[in-house]
């Protein structure tokens, strides 16, 4: 069990900043996810950290012990920072055996024998892959050569281990079972684990905080999951965790609000009250969040249904501009959906408002 | 948290003072002594006399007749080797790689023996058989025909240009045949149902696709032929024709090995090093140009061209040029190593087993073989450690200035064995520190690892891409440190193209003349000199037991690495 702290981490490729003064909690004991689009710095974060690039500038703590220090000259070799590591390419070594390949980091340490091979089964077992001790790394699917690789990170029994993106060759249902296994596998151990990924899904189902990752290194939001899903701070954090539209507003003189669609404007009368928001802002909703109301004075045409079994998913048009709407097959009305071609009204349940982008159009 | 103790810190990083560093120093120290003195010290001596810029020698050089044919015979000779050697390997390479030939493996194996086959004991063959005055076959056909003169003379231009042809061909061979092994049959097969004949496939679509293997092929037989010095001086002395590198070793050994001879030679180097560099000039523009690539990395089993009732002619055809490349010499220099003495008609009677014994009681023969064996030896094994070290500084550490540290290795790759040779001699025999190596065997060794690091850093360089660098980071995550990650993870990795490699420095060792030549002292001969130097003293039948002993060596070790290379395991 140890924290992790980055502070003030910068990190650049010649002339290219990957990371700008970088700051990061990570508590003692805790899944945290770091969610963020690829090639924002997710993995040169990690690399950080393990040691493998050396930031210009920061401090980066595990456990209140200082292993990178840029003021203080401390840069802790990589091999001593003991932390495990799931790399996005399994990195599993083609010429050792599934064992000898988990058994490696218990022999560094200089486990005992009798030790190892109990350590190793037990991990091996974890990840289903019991069974495959013998066998070489070719001999496996890519899923199961990342399920070695996790078994190898669980097996040296580090402070930290860091996952970049371990359960990407994984169909959806074993993902699921293995994201589920390892947050027991760590709420038993009490290991910190950082767990890197694109896919929300993943990170929903596993952390007990998570950050998103903006392109250019900065991290947007940081919290529980809930915090994040039901609060987002930012237009990215919201567009990031789930499909959304936005529509620019401006405030009337008399008070009243118009939406600004891209060939015609709109009476609109909000669901929530967005006296802070300003003159001009934008509106932020959701799919599932717009409801068809034939008596509404927000008019869109249905261009396209799509059935998508739970739900059906509508692209619409709101006076030049596209929307994305989601409806619950139970709730259309005796099983029918709204057929493409359709005028109809629209009302948002539940919206969001976000600060205009400078510079944008309206 | 304990582990983490203020004992394990390490202060400033590994980077500069770590391993790495010591790494990348010792590939810099490494190529300082075997390629960076030496050629600076060539080039210093040939445009530099007792401190001064003088260019006199090097004008003199240029200005002499002799020189001037010399460079003109080059010029001649690569020409046309290549012109006809590309015209053969692609001829045969399309026979072999994609025409319904009966047995294609067996021919396969066949044609690239020339590869490993030293070409100076082929044309010493040839100059036995068709020696203007003397040859065997010649003989024969006078005798048979009346004729007053010899009808073939070797000893000529044309019979050079011949016996270089015949070992060069199979790089343009071997790169067109394998090109067309993995080349998309559909590309061919969709140009048919558009309604193209066949040969108009063969004109619009094949031959441009093979058109980069051929052309690379080319070149390298270009550079080979522009470097080769064992058929011209065995075929060309006694007629007086030179070429550039010939012409060297004779200005060099006129003088008896003199600082004076030496000098010279180093100017004629240069002249030999500005055509290498055009060649590569023109390598660089045609390879530049030509960016498709149709070929697929997997083997597809592409339908046969049929080739009816040219079948058999051809397969004729290709029999005949075997006998001529590989068979008729080797026999001949079989033959000749068991005649009595040289000039007998080659009948039982006259065999003999003695030229064997005798060798080996010949000063320096039992030296020689154990010589070649040392350097070859050592060149293989150090200019692998060498090579997987640079390899591995350029592609894993990429220290600052790794681009220098690359062009220098493969320096030695563009200099011809004489040029190299001359630089090292220039270089340690006492011109630095007064270090002299001269007369040694480790002058040789020296000369050998420079000529041979490029084939190490290649194959090296080769694998290490094939081995993601997260494998050695997944090491070190566990634990292990950066040197115990190299020795368990990377080491291991590459262990099967370290032994490969090995051989391909190995033996075209045992077989080197061309720099050796110029380096042997007395009790430095190395098979190859002994077997020119035989030859050159009229024994004759003895230096063909050598060179006969010496195809065995090549043979049983070719076939060693075959073994090895069948059992590795592909990962």
């Amino acid at each position: 069990m140890a924290d992790v702290v980055f502070k003030n981490v910068s990190f650049r490729y010649g002339s290219h900043a990957v990371l700008e003064d970088f700051n990061l909690e990570i508590k003692s004991g805790e899944i945290f996810c770091l969610v963020g689009s690829s090639g924002c710095g997710k993995t040169t974060l990690t690399r950080c950290l393990l040691g493998l690039n050396r930031p210009s500038a920061g401090e980066i703590l595990i456990g209140g012990v200082c292993v990178f220090s840029a003021s203080r000259h401390i840069d802790m070799a990589v091999e001593r920072r003991n932390i495990g590591m799931v790399f996005q390419d399994y990195a599993v070594w083609p010429h050792m055996t599934v064992g000898e390949n988990v058994a490696y980091p218990l022999k560094k340490k200089g486990i005992t024998r009798r030790e190892t091979e109990e350590r190793v089964k037990k991990a091996l077992d974890l990840v289903n892959m019991g069974a495959y001790s013998g066998h070489l790394p070719n001999q496996l699917s890519g899923g199961q050569q990342q399920r070695v690789a996790v078994a190898r990170a669980l097996a040296a029994e580090s402070d930290v281990i860091v996952m970049d993106e371990p359960f990407s060759n994984l169909d959806a249902k074993l993902r699921e079972q293995m994201l589920d296994e390892l947050r027991d596998i760590q709420k038993k151990s009490g290991t910190t684990i950082l767990y890197i990924t694109h896919d929300q899904q993943s990170a929903l189902r596993l952390c007990d905080r998570m950050a998103i990752m903006e392109p250019g290194g900065k991290l947007c939001q940081t919290g529980t999951d809930e915090e994040i899903i039901l609060h987002p701070k930012s237009r990215f954090a919201f567009e990031f965790i789930g499909v959304a539209n936005f529509i620019p507003v401006r405030k009337s003189p008399d008070g009243t609000f118009r939406l600004i669609a891209k060939e015609r404007e709109f009476d609109w009368v909000p669901a929530q009250d967005p006296s802070e928001a300003g003159e001009r802002f934008l509106v932020g909703v959701r799919p599932g969040d717009i409801v068809f109301d034939p008596d509404s004075p927000l008019r869109v045409t249905v261009r396209r249904a799509v059935f998508l079994g739970g739900e059906y998913d509508y692209f619409a048009d709101l006076g030049g501009t596209e929307l994305r709407i989601r409806q619950n097959s139970q709730e259309t009305e005796n099983g029918v959906p709204v057929r493409e071609g359709t005028e109809t009204g629209i009302r948002f349940c539940d919206c969001r408002y976000f600060p205009k982008e400078e510079g944008a159009a309206i | 948290m304990k582990r983490y103790g203020r004992d394990r810190m390490s202060a400033g990083g590994g980077l500069l003072f770590g391993i790495d560093g010591v790494m990348t120093a010792l590939c810099y120290l490494f190529l300082l002594i075997v390629v960076v003195i030496p050629v600076v010290s060539l080039g210093y001596h040939a445009f530099f006399y007792e401190g001064r810029f003088d260019p006199s020698l090097f004008a003199a050089q240029i200005a002499e007749p002799a020189n001037r044919a010399a460079l003109w015979n080059t010029l001649k000779i690569a020409f046309w080797v290549t012109l006809f050697g590309t015209a053969a390997g692609t001829f045969f390479g399309w026979l072999l790689g994609r025409s319904d030939i009966p047995a294609k493996g067996l021919m396969r194996a066949m044609f690239s023996i020339p590869y490993m086959f030293p070409p100076f004991l082929g044309a010493m063959a040839w100059d036995l058989l068709l020696n203007g005055r003397s040859g065997y076959l010649n003989k024969f056909l006078m005798s048979a025909f009346h004729l007053s003169s010899a009808p073939f003379n070797i000893n000529s231009v044309g019979g050079i240009v011949f016996v270089e042809c015949s070992y060069y061909f199979p790089f343009v061979f071997m790169q067109v045949a394998s090109a067309l092994e993995r080349m998309d049959p559909t590309l061919e097969e969709s140009a048919r149902i558009a309604g193209a004949g066949r040969l108009e496939v063969f004109r619009r679509v094949t031959l441009p696709l093979i058109l980069p293997a051929v052309s690379s092929g080319a070149l390298l037989i270009l550079i080979a032929s522009l470097a080769h010095f064992g058929v011209p001086s065995i075929l060309g002395f006694s007629q007086g024709i030179y070429t550039l590198p010939t012409r060297i070793y004779a200005v060099i050994s006129r003088t008896g090995g003199s600082f004076e001879g030496i000098r010279s030679g180093a100017a004629l180097s240069i002249v030999l090093v500005a055509v290498m560099a055009v060649a590569f000039m023109i390598q660089k523009k045609a390879i530049g140009s030509r960016g498709y690539d149709v070929i697929r990395g997997k083997s597809m089993n592409p339908s046969p061209v049929r080739l009816r009732g040219a079948r058999i002619p051809l397969f004729i055809l290709c029999i005949v040029s075997l006998v001529f490349t590989v068979v008729v010499p080797l026999v001949m220099i079989f033959l000749v190593s068991l005649v009595r003495a040289y000039g007998l008609p080659l009948t039982p009677a006259n065999f003999t087993l003695k030229n064997y014994s005798r060798i080996f009681a010949a000063s320096g023969t039992a030296e020689s073989i154990k010589n070649s064996l040392f350097v070859s030896a050592a060149a293989g094994v150090l200019c692998m450690i060498m090579g997987t070290l640079i390899a591995y500084v350029v592609r894993r550490i990429r220290p600052r200035g790794k681009g220098i540290l690359e062009a220098l290795a493969m320096l030695p790759y563009s200099l011809p064995g004489t040029v190299l040779a001359i630089g090292v001699i220039l270089a340690w025999s006492g011109g630095f520190f007064g270090i002299s190596l001269y007369n040694t065997i480790w002058i040789i060794l020296i000369a050998y690892l420079a000529r041979y690091l490029s084939f190490a850093l290649q194959s090296s360089s080769a694998a290490l891409l094939q081995i993601h660098p997260s494998l050695e980071d997944a090491a070190r995550s566990c634990g292990a440190s950066h040197a115990q990650s190299i020795l368990d993870v990377t080491l291991p990795l590459i262990r099967p193209a370290m032994v490969s490699g090995f051989f391909l420095i190995f033996l075209p060792a045992m077989r080197e003349v061309t720099t050796s030549i110029l380096l042997y002292g007395p009790y430095t001969r190395t098979l190859g000199v002994q077997i020119y130097s035989l030859r050159d003293a009229g024994m004759i039948p003895q230096a063909a037991a050598l060179g006969s002993i010496a195809i065995v060596i090549i043979v049983v070790c070719n076939a060693v690495v075959t073994q090895i290379t069948k059992d590795r395991k592909g990962v």
